[in-house]
Protein backbone atom coordinates (compact mmCIF):
# COMPACT_ATOMS: atom_id res chain seq x y z
CA UNK A 1 0.00 0.00 0.00
CA UNK A 2 1.44 3.52 -1.13
CA UNK A 3 -1.51 5.53 0.64
CA UNK A 4 1.36 8.33 2.25
CA UNK A 5 2.36 8.28 -0.84
CA UNK A 6 -0.73 8.74 -3.08
CA UNK A 7 -1.75 11.81 -0.03
CA UNK A 8 1.72 13.27 -0.73
CA UNK A 9 0.95 13.64 -4.32
CA UNK A 10 -2.66 14.86 -4.80
CA UNK A 11 -1.95 17.48 -1.82
CA UNK A 12 1.34 19.04 -3.54
CA UNK A 13 2.30 21.97 -1.53
CA UNK A 14 0.42 21.49 1.37
CA UNK A 15 2.49 20.53 4.52
CA UNK A 16 2.03 17.12 5.81
CA UNK A 17 1.08 16.73 9.73
CA UNK A 18 0.05 13.17 9.63
CA UNK A 19 1.18 10.16 7.67
CA UNK A 20 -0.72 6.73 8.09
CA UNK A 21 0.99 3.82 7.20
CA UNK A 22 -0.12 0.45 6.07
CA UNK A 23 2.74 -1.80 5.32
CA UNK A 24 2.05 -5.58 3.65
CA UNK A 25 2.98 -6.94 6.78
CA UNK A 26 0.05 -5.81 8.87
CA UNK A 27 -2.42 -6.88 6.35
CA UNK A 28 -0.95 -10.60 5.79
CA UNK A 29 -1.11 -10.35 9.04
CA UNK A 30 -4.83 -9.77 9.86
CA UNK A 31 -5.57 -12.25 6.66
CA UNK A 32 -3.56 -15.12 9.13
CA UNK A 33 -5.45 -14.26 11.56
CA UNK A 34 -8.84 -14.09 10.24
CA UNK A 35 -7.38 -17.74 8.56
CA UNK A 36 -6.65 -19.44 11.57
CA UNK A 37 -10.45 -18.44 13.09
CA UNK A 38 -12.08 -20.21 10.26
CA UNK A 39 -9.12 -23.17 10.58
CA UNK A 40 -10.32 -23.74 14.73
CA UNK A 41 -13.96 -23.97 14.01
CA UNK A 42 -13.54 -25.92 10.16
CA UNK A 43 -14.62 -29.57 10.93
CA UNK A 44 -11.54 -31.55 11.12
CA UNK A 45 -12.87 -34.87 9.40
CA UNK A 46 -15.96 -35.79 7.29
CA UNK A 47 -17.16 -39.43 7.61
CA UNK A 48 -20.01 -41.91 5.78
CA UNK A 49 -22.12 -44.15 8.81
CA UNK A 50 -24.09 -47.15 7.10
CA UNK A 51 -26.52 -48.29 9.55
CA UNK A 52 -26.34 -48.25 13.55
CA UNK A 53 -29.73 -46.90 14.18
CA UNK A 54 -29.27 -43.64 13.24
CA UNK A 55 -30.35 -43.78 9.41
CA UNK A 56 -29.29 -45.86 6.19
CA UNK A 57 -26.08 -43.93 5.50
CA UNK A 58 -25.69 -41.13 7.09
CA UNK A 59 -23.04 -38.40 6.33
CA UNK A 60 -21.70 -35.81 9.14
CA UNK A 61 -18.37 -33.82 9.49
CA UNK A 62 -16.84 -33.71 13.33
CA UNK A 63 -14.22 -32.54 15.25
CA UNK A 64 -11.23 -34.13 17.11
CA UNK A 65 -9.53 -32.71 20.19
CA UNK A 66 -8.00 -33.49 23.70
CA UNK A 67 -3.94 -33.31 23.82
CA UNK A 68 -3.73 -37.06 22.28
CA UNK A 69 -6.85 -36.43 19.69
CA UNK A 70 -9.10 -39.00 21.91
CA UNK A 71 -11.82 -37.17 21.59
CA UNK A 72 -14.43 -36.69 18.51
CA UNK A 73 -17.57 -34.47 18.06
CA UNK A 74 -19.50 -35.84 14.72
CA UNK A 75 -23.09 -34.46 13.82
CA UNK A 76 -24.88 -36.24 11.07
CA UNK A 77 -27.75 -36.25 8.34
CA UNK A 78 -29.32 -39.55 7.16
CA UNK A 79 -32.60 -40.81 6.13
CA UNK A 80 -34.33 -44.24 6.61
CA UNK A 81 -35.50 -45.76 3.81
CA UNK A 82 -39.37 -46.33 3.47
CA UNK A 83 -39.71 -50.07 3.69
CA UNK A 84 -43.82 -50.99 4.82
CA UNK A 85 -44.01 -47.16 6.21
CA UNK A 86 -45.91 -44.59 4.11
CA UNK A 87 -42.46 -42.32 3.69
CA UNK A 88 -38.97 -42.14 4.11
CA UNK A 89 -38.12 -39.90 7.08
CA UNK A 90 -34.14 -38.47 7.96
CA UNK A 91 -32.75 -38.28 11.03
CA UNK A 92 -29.77 -36.03 12.40
CA UNK A 93 -27.39 -37.34 14.98
CA UNK A 94 -25.15 -35.97 17.37
CA UNK A 95 -22.21 -38.20 18.25
CA UNK A 96 -19.38 -37.93 20.72
CA UNK A 97 -16.73 -40.38 20.42
CA UNK A 98 -14.11 -41.81 23.10
CA UNK A 99 -10.83 -43.23 21.49
CA UNK A 100 -8.52 -43.93 24.72
CA UNK A 101 -5.38 -45.77 22.41
CA UNK A 102 -3.92 -45.38 19.60
CA UNK A 103 -1.45 -48.00 18.66
CA UNK A 104 0.75 -47.06 15.93
CA UNK A 105 1.76 -49.85 13.15
CA UNK A 106 4.38 -49.22 11.06
CA UNK A 107 4.89 -45.77 9.06
CA UNK A 108 1.41 -45.79 7.48
CA UNK A 109 -1.30 -47.19 9.96
CA UNK A 110 -2.51 -46.66 13.28
CA UNK A 111 -4.94 -49.20 15.21
CA UNK A 112 -7.84 -47.70 18.06
CA UNK A 113 -8.49 -51.06 19.55
CA UNK A 114 -11.45 -49.33 21.33
CA UNK A 115 -13.64 -46.26 20.27
CA UNK A 116 -16.67 -46.26 22.38
CA UNK A 117 -19.49 -43.13 22.88
CA UNK A 118 -22.86 -42.39 22.80
CA UNK A 119 -24.98 -40.07 20.00
CA UNK A 120 -28.31 -38.52 20.37
CA UNK A 121 -31.08 -39.59 17.38
CA UNK A 122 -34.10 -37.34 16.34
CA UNK A 123 -36.31 -38.76 13.78
CA UNK A 124 -37.61 -35.34 11.83
CA UNK A 125 -41.20 -36.21 11.35
CA UNK A 126 -44.01 -34.33 13.20
CA UNK A 127 -45.61 -37.98 13.55
CA UNK A 128 -42.96 -38.37 15.98
CA UNK A 129 -43.08 -36.73 19.57
CA UNK A 130 -40.51 -35.27 21.97
CA UNK A 131 -43.04 -35.20 24.90
CA UNK A 132 -46.56 -36.53 24.10
CA UNK A 133 -49.09 -34.30 22.58
CA UNK A 134 -52.01 -32.81 24.53
CA UNK A 135 -54.54 -35.43 23.61
CA UNK A 136 -52.88 -37.44 26.16
CA UNK A 137 -53.84 -38.05 29.96
CA UNK A 138 -50.67 -36.79 31.94
CA UNK A 139 -47.48 -38.84 31.83
CA UNK A 140 -49.43 -41.59 29.20
CA UNK A 141 -46.34 -43.30 27.50
CA UNK A 142 -43.72 -41.30 29.20
CA UNK A 143 -40.78 -41.73 26.67
CA UNK A 144 -40.18 -39.76 23.04
CA UNK A 145 -40.85 -41.44 20.20
CA UNK A 146 -38.45 -38.58 18.31
CA UNK A 147 -35.79 -39.09 20.47
CA UNK A 148 -33.19 -42.01 20.87
CA UNK A 149 -30.22 -42.37 22.98
CA UNK A 150 -27.57 -45.10 21.78
CA UNK A 151 -24.40 -46.39 23.10
CA UNK A 152 -21.74 -47.75 21.22
CA UNK A 153 -17.88 -49.55 21.31
CA UNK A 154 -16.22 -50.42 18.57
CA UNK A 155 -12.50 -50.54 17.00
CA UNK A 156 -11.00 -48.21 14.40
CA UNK A 157 -8.22 -48.56 11.52
CA UNK A 158 -6.07 -45.74 10.46
CA UNK A 159 -4.31 -44.82 6.93
CA UNK A 160 -1.86 -41.96 6.61
CA UNK A 161 -0.25 -41.70 2.93
CA UNK A 162 2.29 -38.98 4.53
CA UNK A 163 4.25 -40.55 7.23
CA UNK A 164 5.18 -36.53 8.87
CA UNK A 165 1.34 -35.96 8.97
CA UNK A 166 -0.34 -39.12 10.72
CA UNK A 167 -3.84 -38.04 11.10
CA UNK A 168 -4.15 -36.99 7.95
CA UNK A 169 -5.56 -39.77 6.03
CA UNK A 170 -8.78 -42.20 6.08
CA UNK A 171 -10.00 -44.47 8.94
CA UNK A 172 -12.35 -47.13 8.22
CA UNK A 173 -14.08 -48.65 11.82
CA UNK A 174 -16.86 -50.63 12.46
CA UNK A 175 -19.67 -49.91 15.75
CA UNK A 176 -21.85 -52.26 17.49
CA UNK A 177 -24.48 -50.16 19.49
CA UNK A 178 -27.97 -49.64 21.48
CA UNK A 179 -30.37 -48.11 22.26
CA UNK A 180 -32.28 -46.57 25.15
CA UNK A 181 -35.21 -48.71 24.32
CA UNK A 182 -33.66 -52.07 23.48
CA UNK A 183 -31.38 -52.00 26.91
CA UNK A 184 -34.34 -51.21 29.35
CA UNK A 185 -36.40 -54.03 27.13
CA UNK A 186 -33.47 -56.78 27.27
CA UNK A 187 -32.00 -55.82 30.64
CA UNK A 188 -34.77 -57.27 33.07
CA UNK A 189 -35.57 -60.48 30.78
CA UNK A 190 -33.53 -63.35 31.11
CA UNK A 191 -34.77 -64.89 28.18
CA UNK A 192 -33.12 -61.43 25.80
CA UNK A 193 -29.75 -61.62 25.29
CA UNK A 194 -27.62 -58.55 23.79
CA UNK A 195 -27.27 -60.66 20.42
CA UNK A 196 -31.19 -59.79 20.33
CA UNK A 197 -30.88 -55.78 20.80
CA UNK A 198 -27.36 -54.85 19.39
CA UNK A 199 -26.68 -53.40 16.19
CA UNK A 200 -23.87 -53.20 13.56
CA UNK A 201 -22.61 -49.96 11.69
CA UNK A 202 -19.72 -49.43 9.50
CA UNK A 203 -18.07 -46.24 8.34
CA UNK A 204 -15.52 -44.36 6.44
CA UNK A 205 -13.81 -41.12 7.66
CA UNK A 206 -11.31 -38.70 5.72
CA UNK A 207 -9.54 -36.92 8.54
CA UNK A 208 -7.36 -33.76 7.83
CA UNK A 209 -6.06 -32.97 11.35
CA UNK A 210 -2.71 -31.93 10.58
CA UNK A 211 -3.57 -28.95 8.46
CA UNK B 1 1.99 -55.88 11.29
CA UNK B 2 0.22 -57.54 8.18
CA UNK B 3 -1.05 -60.43 10.50
CA UNK B 4 -2.05 -57.98 13.57
CA UNK B 5 -4.38 -56.34 11.30
CA UNK B 6 -5.60 -59.07 10.06
CA UNK B 7 -5.89 -60.62 13.35
CA UNK B 8 -7.44 -57.34 14.83
CA UNK B 9 -10.43 -57.11 12.02
CA UNK B 10 -11.18 -60.95 12.92
CA UNK B 11 -14.56 -60.05 14.35
CA UNK B 12 -15.04 -57.44 12.00
CA UNK B 13 -14.71 -59.75 9.52
CA UNK B 14 -16.50 -62.37 11.32
CA UNK B 15 -19.48 -59.43 11.89
CA UNK B 16 -19.58 -58.97 8.18
CA UNK B 17 -20.18 -62.75 7.13
CA UNK B 18 -22.61 -64.20 9.84
CA UNK B 19 -24.80 -61.01 10.25
CA UNK B 20 -26.22 -59.11 7.85
CA UNK B 21 -29.35 -58.72 9.37
CA UNK B 22 -27.73 -57.12 12.44
CA UNK B 23 -27.19 -53.87 10.34
CA UNK B 24 -30.31 -51.88 11.87
CA UNK B 25 -30.70 -48.57 10.09
CA UNK B 26 -33.58 -47.63 12.22
CA UNK B 27 -34.99 -48.71 15.75
CA UNK B 28 -38.43 -47.22 13.53
CA UNK B 29 -37.80 -48.94 10.06
CA UNK B 30 -40.70 -50.77 8.93
CA UNK B 31 -38.17 -53.59 7.54
CA UNK B 32 -39.33 -56.62 9.12
CA UNK B 33 -38.13 -60.31 8.46
CA UNK B 34 -39.60 -63.41 9.22
CA UNK B 35 -43.27 -64.53 9.41
CA UNK B 36 -45.84 -61.96 7.75
CA UNK B 37 -49.78 -61.82 7.83
CA UNK B 38 -50.16 -64.13 10.33
CA UNK B 39 -53.68 -63.56 11.68
CA UNK B 40 -55.14 -65.28 8.07
CA UNK B 41 -53.21 -68.03 8.37
CA UNK B 42 -53.91 -68.80 11.83
CA UNK B 43 -57.13 -67.68 11.34
CA UNK B 44 -57.45 -70.61 8.71
CA UNK B 45 -56.32 -73.34 11.11
CA UNK B 46 -58.48 -71.73 13.98
CA UNK B 47 -61.62 -72.43 11.15
CA UNK B 48 -60.53 -75.85 9.82
CA UNK B 49 -60.32 -76.66 13.52
CA UNK B 50 -63.25 -75.78 15.06
CA UNK B 51 -65.62 -77.01 11.93
CA UNK B 52 -68.37 -78.82 13.07
CA UNK B 53 -67.03 -78.67 16.63
CA UNK B 54 -69.90 -78.28 19.30
CA UNK B 55 -67.16 -77.16 22.13
CA UNK B 56 -64.37 -74.81 21.37
CA UNK B 57 -62.30 -73.75 24.38
CA UNK B 58 -59.68 -70.90 24.21
CA UNK B 59 -56.83 -68.83 25.72
CA UNK B 60 -57.03 -64.98 26.49
CA UNK B 61 -53.11 -63.37 26.22
CA UNK B 62 -53.24 -59.31 27.45
CA UNK B 63 -50.35 -56.79 27.51
CA UNK B 64 -47.11 -58.41 26.70
CA UNK B 65 -45.20 -55.24 26.21
CA UNK B 66 -41.75 -56.00 27.69
CA UNK B 67 -42.27 -58.81 29.72
CA UNK B 68 -40.59 -61.98 27.30
CA UNK B 69 -39.85 -63.88 30.64
CA UNK B 70 -43.69 -64.31 31.27
CA UNK B 71 -44.40 -64.25 27.78
CA UNK B 72 -42.51 -67.23 27.30
CA UNK B 73 -43.80 -69.04 30.54
CA UNK B 74 -47.20 -68.55 28.94
CA UNK B 75 -46.35 -69.99 25.61
CA UNK B 76 -45.32 -73.55 27.93
CA UNK B 77 -48.11 -73.52 30.46
CA UNK B 78 -50.51 -73.27 27.16
CA UNK B 79 -48.33 -75.90 25.05
CA UNK B 80 -48.42 -78.32 28.53
CA UNK B 81 -52.55 -78.32 28.01
CA UNK B 82 -54.13 -80.42 24.76
CA UNK B 83 -57.37 -78.88 25.62
CA UNK B 84 -57.24 -75.70 23.86
CA UNK B 85 -58.17 -74.54 20.23
CA UNK B 86 -56.47 -71.49 20.25
CA UNK B 87 -55.44 -68.09 21.94
CA UNK B 88 -56.19 -64.32 21.22
CA UNK B 89 -53.72 -61.80 22.19
CA UNK B 90 -55.78 -58.64 23.18
CA UNK B 91 -53.61 -56.21 22.32
CA UNK B 92 -50.20 -54.06 23.16
CA UNK B 93 -48.27 -57.00 21.98
CA UNK B 94 -45.36 -54.11 22.38
CA UNK B 95 -44.22 -51.28 24.40
CA UNK B 96 -43.24 -49.10 22.32
CA UNK B 97 -44.69 -49.92 18.46
CA UNK B 98 -40.66 -50.40 17.70
CA UNK B 99 -40.12 -53.25 14.57
CA UNK B 100 -37.67 -54.98 16.77
CA UNK B 101 -40.27 -55.60 20.09
CA UNK B 102 -42.86 -56.52 17.25
CA UNK B 103 -40.31 -59.61 16.27
CA UNK B 104 -39.22 -60.81 19.42
CA UNK B 105 -42.82 -61.03 20.53
CA UNK B 106 -43.68 -62.71 17.27
CA UNK B 107 -41.26 -65.14 17.72
CA UNK B 108 -42.13 -66.24 21.43
CA UNK B 109 -45.75 -66.69 20.40
CA UNK B 110 -44.82 -68.25 17.27
CA UNK B 111 -43.51 -71.18 20.10
CA UNK B 112 -47.37 -71.84 20.67
CA UNK B 113 -48.54 -75.42 19.36
CA UNK B 114 -52.06 -74.10 18.61
CA UNK B 115 -53.09 -71.30 16.15
CA UNK B 116 -53.24 -67.92 17.42
CA UNK B 117 -54.56 -64.30 16.64
CA UNK B 118 -53.27 -61.25 18.27
CA UNK B 119 -55.69 -57.69 17.96
CA UNK B 120 -53.54 -54.08 18.17
CA UNK B 121 -53.30 -52.01 21.21
CA UNK B 122 -52.42 -48.75 21.51
CA UNK B 123 -49.07 -48.95 22.59
CA UNK B 124 -48.54 -51.06 19.35
CA UNK B 125 -49.83 -47.97 16.94
CA UNK B 126 -46.72 -45.99 18.55
CA UNK B 127 -44.41 -44.51 15.62
CA UNK B 128 -44.40 -46.79 12.98
CA UNK B 129 -46.11 -49.30 14.99
CA UNK B 130 -49.36 -49.20 12.82
CA UNK B 131 -47.61 -50.49 9.47
CA UNK B 132 -45.08 -53.30 11.64
CA UNK B 133 -48.71 -54.37 12.94
CA UNK B 134 -50.66 -54.42 9.26
CA UNK B 135 -47.24 -56.36 7.92
CA UNK B 136 -46.97 -58.76 10.45
CA UNK B 137 -50.86 -59.52 11.62
CA UNK B 138 -52.78 -57.77 9.15
CA UNK B 139 -55.88 -55.59 9.50
CA UNK B 140 -56.62 -53.94 12.37
CA UNK B 141 -60.43 -55.01 12.42
CA UNK B 142 -60.61 -58.84 11.82
CA UNK B 143 -63.39 -61.34 11.91
CA UNK B 144 -62.70 -65.49 12.21
CA UNK B 145 -65.77 -68.04 12.51
CA UNK B 146 -65.10 -71.23 15.50
CA UNK B 147 -67.63 -73.71 15.06
CA UNK B 148 -70.85 -71.18 14.94
CA UNK B 149 -69.83 -68.53 16.98
CA UNK B 150 -68.53 -65.39 15.33
CA UNK B 151 -65.34 -63.48 16.41
CA UNK B 152 -65.43 -59.81 16.12
CA UNK B 153 -61.99 -58.44 16.78
CA UNK B 154 -61.88 -54.87 16.69
CA UNK B 155 -59.47 -51.97 17.03
CA UNK B 156 -60.52 -49.40 19.71
CA UNK B 157 -57.71 -47.55 20.41
CA UNK B 158 -59.26 -44.19 19.05
CA UNK B 159 -57.12 -42.22 21.01
CA UNK B 160 -54.25 -42.90 18.86
CA UNK B 161 -55.98 -41.65 15.45
CA UNK B 162 -57.36 -38.72 14.25
CA UNK B 163 -61.07 -38.74 12.16
CA UNK B 164 -59.43 -39.56 9.21
CA UNK B 165 -59.37 -43.20 10.72
CA UNK B 166 -62.56 -44.76 11.76
CA UNK B 167 -61.70 -46.47 15.49
CA UNK B 168 -64.26 -48.37 15.68
CA UNK B 169 -64.95 -49.07 12.28
CA UNK B 170 -68.76 -49.11 11.79
CA UNK B 171 -68.40 -49.15 8.20
CA UNK B 172 -66.37 -52.63 8.80
CA UNK B 173 -68.97 -53.98 11.65
CA UNK B 174 -72.02 -53.20 9.00
CA UNK B 175 -70.23 -55.92 6.73
CA UNK B 176 -69.93 -57.93 9.27
CA UNK B 177 -73.31 -57.77 10.14
CA UNK B 178 -74.48 -58.90 6.48
CA UNK B 179 -72.26 -62.08 6.99
CA UNK B 180 -73.52 -63.75 9.52
CA UNK B 181 -75.35 -66.91 7.55
CA UNK B 182 -75.22 -70.00 10.25
CA UNK B 183 -73.72 -67.96 12.91
CA UNK B 184 -75.44 -68.71 16.03
CA UNK B 185 -73.23 -67.07 18.67
CA UNK B 186 -71.07 -63.84 18.28
CA UNK B 187 -68.38 -62.42 21.06
CA UNK B 188 -66.31 -59.32 20.50
CA UNK B 189 -62.98 -58.87 21.41
CA UNK B 190 -61.19 -55.59 21.39
CA UNK B 191 -58.21 -54.14 23.47
CA UNK B 192 -59.79 -50.98 24.78
CA UNK B 193 -63.24 -51.18 26.86
CA UNK B 194 -66.08 -48.64 26.36
CA UNK B 195 -65.77 -46.20 28.52
CA UNK B 196 -61.89 -46.17 28.84
CA UNK B 197 -59.98 -42.67 28.07
CA UNK B 198 -58.65 -44.47 24.83
CA UNK B 199 -62.19 -45.10 23.39
CA UNK B 200 -64.26 -42.97 21.31
CA UNK B 201 -66.69 -42.75 24.05
CA UNK B 202 -68.97 -40.37 21.77
CA UNK B 203 -69.87 -43.64 20.51
CA UNK B 204 -69.61 -46.31 23.30
CA UNK B 205 -73.67 -46.99 23.06
CA UNK B 206 -73.57 -47.10 19.51
CA UNK B 207 -71.03 -49.21 19.84
CA UNK B 208 -72.95 -51.38 22.29
CA UNK B 209 -75.76 -51.07 20.13
CA UNK B 210 -74.55 -52.20 16.55
CA UNK B 211 -72.49 -55.69 18.58
CA UNK B 212 -76.07 -56.74 20.22
CA UNK B 213 -77.76 -57.00 16.44
CA UNK B 214 -74.87 -60.14 16.01
CA UNK B 215 -77.02 -62.86 16.43
CA UNK B 216 -76.55 -64.41 20.38
CA UNK B 217 -73.88 -61.89 21.46
CA UNK B 218 -72.35 -63.66 24.97
CA UNK B 219 -70.14 -61.69 26.07
CA UNK B 220 -66.91 -59.15 25.40
CA UNK B 221 -62.97 -59.48 25.90
CA UNK B 222 -60.77 -56.30 26.40
CA UNK B 223 -57.18 -55.94 28.41
CA UNK B 224 -55.24 -52.56 28.01
CA UNK B 225 -56.63 -52.00 32.39
CA UNK B 226 -53.73 -54.70 33.52
CA UNK B 227 -56.62 -56.19 35.83
CA UNK B 228 -58.82 -59.11 35.86
CA UNK B 229 -61.85 -57.67 35.57
CA UNK B 230 -65.25 -58.75 34.94
CA UNK B 231 -68.08 -55.83 34.38
CA UNK B 232 -71.76 -55.50 33.04
CA UNK B 233 -70.58 -51.90 31.50
CA UNK B 234 -74.16 -51.23 29.91
CA UNK B 235 -76.28 -53.08 32.33
CA UNK B 236 -77.95 -55.01 28.96
CA UNK B 237 -76.31 -58.87 30.92
CA UNK B 238 -73.46 -57.90 28.54
CA UNK B 239 -70.43 -58.86 30.74
CA UNK B 240 -66.90 -57.65 29.48
CA UNK B 241 -64.35 -59.43 30.54
CA UNK B 242 -60.82 -57.46 31.18
CA UNK B 243 -57.05 -59.80 30.89
CA UNK B 244 -54.24 -59.03 33.03
CA UNK B 245 -51.12 -58.23 31.65
CA UNK B 246 -48.81 -61.29 31.14
CA UNK B 247 -46.78 -59.93 34.51
CA UNK B 248 -49.60 -61.04 36.49
CA UNK B 249 -49.04 -65.00 34.89
CA UNK B 250 -52.97 -65.08 34.72
CA UNK B 251 -54.91 -66.18 31.64
CA UNK B 252 -58.57 -66.89 31.18
CA UNK B 253 -59.90 -69.83 29.75
CA UNK B 254 -63.74 -69.73 28.23
CA UNK B 255 -65.33 -73.01 27.16
CA UNK B 256 -68.42 -72.40 24.78
CA UNK B 257 -70.84 -74.91 24.87
CA UNK B 258 -73.72 -75.95 22.10
CA UNK B 259 -75.88 -73.80 25.40
CA UNK B 260 -74.11 -71.35 27.01
CA UNK B 261 -70.40 -70.98 27.83
CA UNK B 262 -68.06 -70.76 31.09
CA UNK B 263 -64.55 -69.51 32.07
CA UNK B 264 -61.70 -70.44 34.35
CA UNK B 265 -58.78 -68.42 35.70
CA UNK B 266 -55.44 -69.87 35.44
CA UNK B 267 -52.54 -68.63 37.58
CA UNK B 268 -49.30 -70.26 36.21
Amino acid sequence: MTLANSEKDTCPGLPVKHIRKYSEETIDHRLQLKKSLWEKIMPEQHLVQFAGGMGMFNFGSGWEYGSQRQWETDILVGFIPRFSSDKIAFTVTLKQNYLPWKIALGKHFSFHPLTCGLYINTVLDPEFWVTEPEKYPNAYYKFSTRIRFHAFVGEQLNYAPIPSRPNTGISFFYELSACDLYLITALPNKTLSFADIVGLSIGVKIRLSDR
Amino acid sequence: MKGFIRFAFLPFCAFLMGACDAFEYHPYDVNISGHTNLNAQNIDRIERICYRKDTIRFALLGDTHRWYDQSRDFVRSINARNDLDFVIHLGDITDFGLPKEFQLMRDVLLGLRIPWVALIGNHDVLGNGKDCYRIIFGADNFSFVAGNTKFLCMNTCALEYDYSYPVPDFNWIKEELRDTASITRTVAAMHVKPGDEQFNNNVKDIFQHYLKQFPGLSFALHSHNHAILTEDLFNDGIVYYGEANIKQRHYFVFTLYPSGHAHEEIFF
